[in-house]
């Protein structure tokens, strides 16, 4: 069995790209080159050759990436090369010979079994201008979030939470509004009690909780 | 606010949290902070073996948030598998001391889920630092 990634040229010279599981992690990577594999990517489309045998696990593969890093020069990591860059990286190795269906499919799978980490990382490696509107769409969700800006603090809504000790078995099942450790307006629904606070119009940003 | 040893900040916002949930009274302590989601202010359970971040459906269907366009997942929880579905929303950690946060986050939304707000890890908490003082029941939050 052999099984390698592709190398690629950057920077003028022919590179080993990162193996799948050190961008995705050894347990994912054999698990997702399983899938692969399963879809169709062997022989015949340049990303491995598994000599008909197949991916039995995560530590065949690490063996035959040593065997095939062995022959190609490995350029001294960078720091600024490891993350995202290795993702790119692998997205010549490994994208580029992918359809984006194939991937998509394949992060929708991780995505499915939590694995989000490794979901996010294969989705990265591929181009932007390769994406299809449904893959921009599962890239949206599978970034990492972002601190839009700061906001000055609000009010002190320690009374508040004294208030939802003190009284929350006599609003079972209501939801409550409360500001500066008093209630404003309680109800079986958000959107009534929503309603309310229009009309009520607290100076208060009040708090909403369901009990 | 807390500083690590090297001076630099840690934290830069503070706010109260509840530390029982009354809908499900237990022994068991929780951790429910003050969250602003796309503008109305809730509690949320802090949740860091949770995947997501949830909404109770009701908060969700008034926010809008059940007719965006998302992605399909579901979930498993105590009352079992949910399908619903993954949307970008505006969401804020509410400081009553600094600076309050405001992230651009990704929440799971589904008109089956009939339990609390929760803030989870991915999507929301993975670019937070938080810490909890069970002596005052603070929260202390701030960006990476």
């Amino acid at each position: 069995m052999k099984m390698a990634m592709s190398g690629q040229r950057l920077g003028g010279c022919v590179v080993a790209a990162p193996s799948v599981p050190e961008v995705l992690g050894e347990r994912n990577a054999s698990s997702v080159l399983s899938q692969m594999e399963r879809a169709g990517f062997g022989d015949g489309h340049g990303v491995f050759s598994t000599g008909g045998a197949g991916i039995a696990s995560g530590s065949v593969l690490r063996e035959a990436d040593v065997f095939e890093f062995q022959r190609r020069p490995r350029p001294v990591p960078r720091p600024a090369e490891s993350g995202a860059d290795a993702g790119r990286s692998l997205s010549q190795g490994l994208a580029s010979r992918l359809s984006s269906v194939s991937i998509e499919s394949m992060a929708r799978q991780l995505l499915a079994r939590d694995q989000i980490l490794a979901a996010r990382k294969l989705v990265d490696a591929i181009p932007s201008d390769r994406f299809p509107e449904s893959l921009r769409r599962l890239r949206v969700v599978l970034a990492e979030p972002v601190v839009r800006r700061r906001l000055p603090a609000r009010a002190k809504r320690s009374g508040d939470i004294d208030w939802l000790r003190r009284n929350a078995r006599s609003y079972s099942g209501k939801w409550v509004a409360l500001a500066d450790g008093e209630l404003i307006a309680a109800d079986e629904s958000l959107a009534a009690l929503r309603r309310r606070l229009r009309e009520l119009a607290p100076k208060i940003k009040p708090l909403l909780h369901r009990l | 606010m807390l500083r690590r040893l090297d001076g630099s900040a840690f934290a830069t916002g503070m706010s109260s949290y509840l530390d029982q949930d009354q809908r499900h009274p237990s022994e068991t302590a929780r951790v429910l902070v003050e969250v602003e989601f796309d503008g109305e202010t809730v509690l949320a359970l802090l949740d860091t073996g949770a995947s997501w971040s949830v909404l109770n459906a009701e908060l969700a269907q008034e926010l809008g948030l059940l007719e965006q366009d998302g992605e399909s997942a579901t979930i498993s929880s105590r009352v079992g598998e949910i399908k619903g579905k993954l949307v970008t929303a505006t969401t804020t950690l509410v400081a009553e001391e600094g600076e309050s946060i405001e992230v651009e986050s990704i929440v799971f939304v589904s008109s089956e889920w009939p339990e609390g707000n929760f803030i989870g890890y991915s999507g929301l908490l993975e670019r937070i630092r938080f810490a909890i003082d069970p002596g005052s029941n603070s929260f202390f939050f701030g960006a990476l």
